[in-house]
């Protein structure tokens, strides 16, 4: 119902001006299709992290006994996994934007860069009903939330930047290498697995301090536990960083698809 | 280009590269770099030029593969014209062709908030003329039927009404009467070519009918493997058109394919 309220408002807002309707529209129904065709419709958005953290929860701790130094364990993987999903989501689909939306591109004028603004808001209403759920979670458990919050859009828009830009670029490669979605979700996992997920964060700056500046969500993965887990200020120079991180792929990803988005088709 | 010159264009051509082995993978990048890939050029348009008025009537006719809808994807800017070919159009474009436009796993409903939110409707004016557009392609007990179970019919009344309604100054017609098999349909889109429905409007018709040809263009072209064969009156493109369909079938005669 809030969330309803929510959208109306939101469509007031944008009302009159054409581009942002029509952004927000592709970005709802994608949002609308992804979920909403079953019956356990937002759910779904939620069970994917919930479960690979019981997973992880269960192994760790309980199997091999690690994950102990870090106090809410789960909360601690809960943050990061979504913060890395919202990535590999968003870079995952864009491989398929040419092919998903070629009836729209090929007969119909509009600026294609339009989808994939689309396809990164469709993740982040996704990622909206995975925080406010963490919300919760650390409501449970006792950790309530400071003004450091107000650090989550910052954060948030970083993530939404440094996707975009990954997607433009991965969309232009897989006009020409159609087998880039198994080369990537290697990457994906690879990501996964060296990013400060289920790594605690003391050993992660001790023994790879250096990946916090290759890995493209690391730096934002610990800035977010800081602002929402443990109400302390971000690492404003990460934070920074970051953003500069995010900028140039966008750049580059933007005159990649500007220079070869035309192209593309010529390779279906 | 002329104040009222809505689409030129200047030296357009348009080759593919057709690779004998298909090399769009990394693994075979990789293997077969050292290979020689030989790659055939296939020259699907040479040197296009062509200007189009303000609310011109133009047709394009021509045999299949003669480049007609490769020249419509170029206009769409779907497509890459090779290096020197210039392309300039003035307008809100929409390329209609039989089933396209539409994703088939939403429904009539999804279809046209999309569509005509991309072709510059705001959301307000989408819903009031909704029923306007659905009543128009006749699908009142459908507006929230999947698209992916609309007959083809359905499909060419659905994008058609929504094209009107909205503001496109360009039509761009692929193939779009053909096959539709609608009689009733098929009558009222001509009769929307003679009305004042597209008053105004720039029409690009690619068709086999030749008797729409002739009926409602005001000129026409004739493509033959992506060269400029005749472009004038409707009349003198289609005479050229069935003199060359004719000579194709003696010559077929004489050597014995054909009887």
């Amino acid at each position: 119902m809030i969330l309803n309220q929510l959208v109306s408002s939101l469509e007031n807002l944008l009302s009159g001006n054409n581009r942002l309707e029509r952004i927000w529209l592709i970005a709802k129904i994608d949002f609308e299709k992804r979920y909403y065709e079953s019956k356990l419709g937002l759910f779904w958005a939620l069970l994917n992290p919930l479960f690979r953290v019981a997973i992880y929860y269960f192994a760790f701790t309980f199997i091999l006994n690690r994950g102990g130094g870090q106090e809410n364990f789960a909360l601690y993987l809960f943050s990061g996994i979504i913060t890395w999903t919202f990535f590999a989501q968003t870079t995952q689909q864009a491989q398929n934007l040419f092919k998903g939306k070629q009836y729209m591109m090929s007969n119909i004028q509009f600026a294609w860069t339009d989808l994939f603004i689309s396809l990164v808001i469709s993740t982040t209403l996704g990622f909206a009903f995975q925080i406010f759920a963490f919300f919760l979670a650390c409501l449970a458990v006792g950790i309530y939330p400071t003004f450091t919050v107000l650090y989550l859009p910052l954060l948030l828009i970083t993530v939404m930047i440094i996707s975009l830009g990954f997607s433009f670029i991965l969309a232009i490669v897989k006009a020409y290498f159609k087998d880039l979605a198994h080369i990537w979700s290697l990457v994906v996992l690879a990501g996964f697995w060296s990013a400060p997920i289920l790594i605690p964060e003391s050993i992660f700056i001790e023994k790879v301090p250096w990946l916090l500046y290759v890995h493209p969500v690391s730096g934002i993965i610990m800035n977010m536990r800081k602002v929402l887990m443990y109400g302390m200020q971000p690492d404003f120079l990460m934070m920074l960083y970051n953003i500069c991180y995010g900028l140039f792929f966008l750049i580059i990803g933007y005159f990649l698809f500007v220079k070869y988005s035309k192209r593309a088709f010529d390779n279906f | 280009m002329d104040e009222d010159t809505v689409i030129a264009l200047r030296n357009v051509s348009k080759t593919y590269d057709i690779k004998d082995r298909k090399n769009d993978t990394i693994r075979e990048r990789v293997f077969n770099a050292f290979k020689s890939n030989p790659s055939r050029k296939l020259k699907a348009l040479n040197s296009i030029n062509l200007e189009i008025k303000k609310g011109e009537f133009f047709s394009i006719i021509g045999r299949n593969g003669s480049g007609k809808s490769t020249m419509l994807n170029l206009i769409m800017g779907a497509l890459q014209a090779d290096h020197g070919s210039e392309i300039t159009v003035k307008g809100k474009m929409i390329k209609l062709a039989l089933g396209m436009g539409f994703n088939p796993n939403m429904t009539g409903r999804e279809n046209i908030l999309i569509n005509g939110s991309i072709l510059g409707l705001t959301l307000k004016e989408i819903k009031s003329k909704f029923d306007e557009i659905i009543a128009f392609s006749e699908l009142e007990n459908f507006a929230d039927t999947l698209v992916k179970n609309y007959s083809s019919g359905m499909r060419a009344r659905l994008t058609f009404s929504i094209a009107l309604h909205a503001k496109a100054d360009i039509f761009l017609f692929d193939e779009f009467f053909g096959g539709v098999g609608d009689l009733i349909f098929k009558k009222k889109s001509e009769e929307v070519f003679q009305k004042s429905l597209i008053d105004g409007k720039t029409i690009v018709l690619i068709t086999h009918s030749l008797d729409v040809v002739k009926k409602h263009s005001d000129r026409a072209l004739l493509l033959e493997t992506g060269n400029p064969i005749i472009l004038g009156k409707p009349s003198e493109v289609i005479n050229k058109y069935t003199e060359l369909a004719q000579a194709r079938r003696k010559s077929r005669q004489e050597l014995g394919i054909e009887n």
